[in-house]
């Protein structure tokens, strides 16, 4: 589904994660926070950074620790696409990866894993 | 082993204060408030313990899962001369990891600054008002003057309340008590006046200022954004798109912030308010209860203890009526007294 080659990209608060180089970045829209979003084959990668984003504590879910930080790790259905997700309260992000198609999974965690925080 | 209290807390000595009450205590009290975080200087009057100060002390209750009464009372003086990290639980009196409800459930609003994109932009954020109106039990009302809750207009991208620089299309923030823009009202919806295009409707290169509006009311009410796709609240939208009704996913999260019940009625003939769901309701005045020209009225429903409300109001299970559970000896019209088995905790307004 997606080739050996995964780039870094940085986000609002020194976040980075690392997607696929063969995705494409999408001209998404933010209501009234920054979004950045990227798009493979049935997959999608939306990050909301803003202290407005889904806390996700709605959904059964693991606090894991990232770079020292502790977050939300969740992940759910949604009317048939299965939806990996991870929300920072500082920096206060949320991203959720949208896979259409089983073989997506590793991918959704495996960019999941990649999140790091740089001070 | 028992928590270590701190030694020397000037709090230690500060006996149970509620609102109204005055002297050096409250001061101190005050200083605490404002070293976390809950109580913003200037606003107050030192040695007072008034509104502001109870409100802060009820954030700070809330913060740390206390009963919220917005009092100094015995527990929340212990809690408050336990050492601590001397860091602000809030930022700027901001939770940036909550979202909240009003504690009134009726809101006003006005208008100050169109734009000159569109007819009808107005007209637009008042349809968005009614959509969640009817979605949940709060009331909002235009008030052309005077103070009001919420102020809606059209501002250059670099909005000194929030900056819009960069693609955003709008802001507003959160109810009191999770504020992350201003702890103060009126609650701001703004919308980027530089840098988009509005519109009625969907049309290219321009955004739908009721799409727009229907989500900035979601904050207002207290919602976050939410992860499912087609939402209202879903953080990111397209031009040359309209999305002007709830999802069950927006109402679903309303209601959580709302807990209501519908189909509470008056009866004309003893005045009093019963459940009209159920069949044989007993009316004290003989007969059956008669709903006969009431409205439909909702009540608070098994909400989280709130300043200014009372809760412990029940359903008798036997007379559909509606009766205080605090008290011994309620009399039933159905015979013996009322019988609250099976109800919720409903709550009335109460000043």
């Amino acid at each position: 589904m997606v080739g050996d080659r995964w780039e870094r990209v940085r986000l609002p608060g020194g976040v980075s994660i690392a997607i696929p180089s063969e995705f494409s970045s999408d001209d998404a829209q933010g209501m009234d926070s920054p979004v950045q979003s990227w798009s493979g084959d049935r997959i999608n990668v939306l990050i909301d950074s803003s202290p407005m984003s889904d806390h996700l504590d709605r959904y059964e879910g693991d606090e894991e620790e990232f770079s020292g930080r502790l977050a939300r790790v969740v992940n759910f259905d949604d009317a048939g696409t299965r939806v990996f997700a991870v929300h920072l309260d500082d920096p206060a992000l949320t991203i959720a990866i949208r896979i259409e198609c089983s073989e997506g999974e590793s991918v959704a965690r495996a960019i999941l894993k990649s999140l790091t925080i740089s001070e | 082993m028992a928590e270590k209290k701190s030694p020397t807390s000037p709090l230690t000595a500060v006996g149970p204060a509620k609102k109204g009450d005055t002297g050096s205590g409250i001061e101190n009290v005050q200083n605490f408030l404002i070293r976390f975080g809950y109580l913003e200087g200037g606003v107050y009057e030192a040695g007072n313990l008034d509104d502001e100060t109870s409100a802060a002390l009820a954030k700070y209750q809330e913060h740390n899962t206390l009963p919220v009464n917005g009092e100094f009372d015995e527990t929340t003086r212990e809690l408050a001369i336990t050492p601590r990290c001397g860091l602000p639980d809030l930022n700027g009196g901001i939770d940036f990891s909550t979202r909240c409800a009003w504690t009134k459930w009726s809101l006003t609003y006005r208008f100050d600054v169109p734009t000159s994109d569109c007819v009808g932009e107005f007209q637009a954020a008042r349809n968005a008002f009614t959509t969640w109106a009817n979605a949940v039990p709060l009331t909002f009302t235009e008030d052309a003057s005077g103070a009001v809750d919420i102020l809606i207009g059209w501002r250059p991208a670099n909005d000194p309340d929030h900056s819009m620089v960069g693609g955003v299309l709008a802001h507003a923030d959160f109810p009191p008590g999770c504020s992350i823009i201003t702890n103060t009202l009126p609650k701001p919806v703004h919308f980027d006046d530089s840098e988009h295009t509005w519109s009625i409707g969907a049309f290219a290169n321009q955004f739908d200022v009721e799409t727009v509006a229907l989500h900035e009311l979601g904050h207002i009410i207290g919602l976050q954004h939410s992860s499912v796709a087609g939402s209202v609240m879903f953080p990111s939208v397209s031009a040359n798109f309209t999305k002007r009704a709830l999802t069950a996913d927006d109402t679903s999260g309303a209601e959580a912030l709302y807990p209501s019940q519908s189909n509470w009625r008056w009866c004309h003939k003893c005045q009093g308010l019963f459940f009209g769901g159920n069949p044989g309701p007993v009316c004290p005045a003989g007969g059956a209860h008669d709903k006969t020209g009431s409205g439909n009225y909702h009540l608070a429903h098994n909400m989280v203890v709130t300043p200014g409300w009372q809760s412990n109001w029940r359903w008798c299970k036997k007379c559909q009526g509606l009766f205080f559970g605090g008290n011994p000896g309620p009399v039933c019209p159905a015979g013996g007294t009322h019988d609250k088995t099976g109800s919720g905790n409903y709550s009335l307004i109460h000043r």
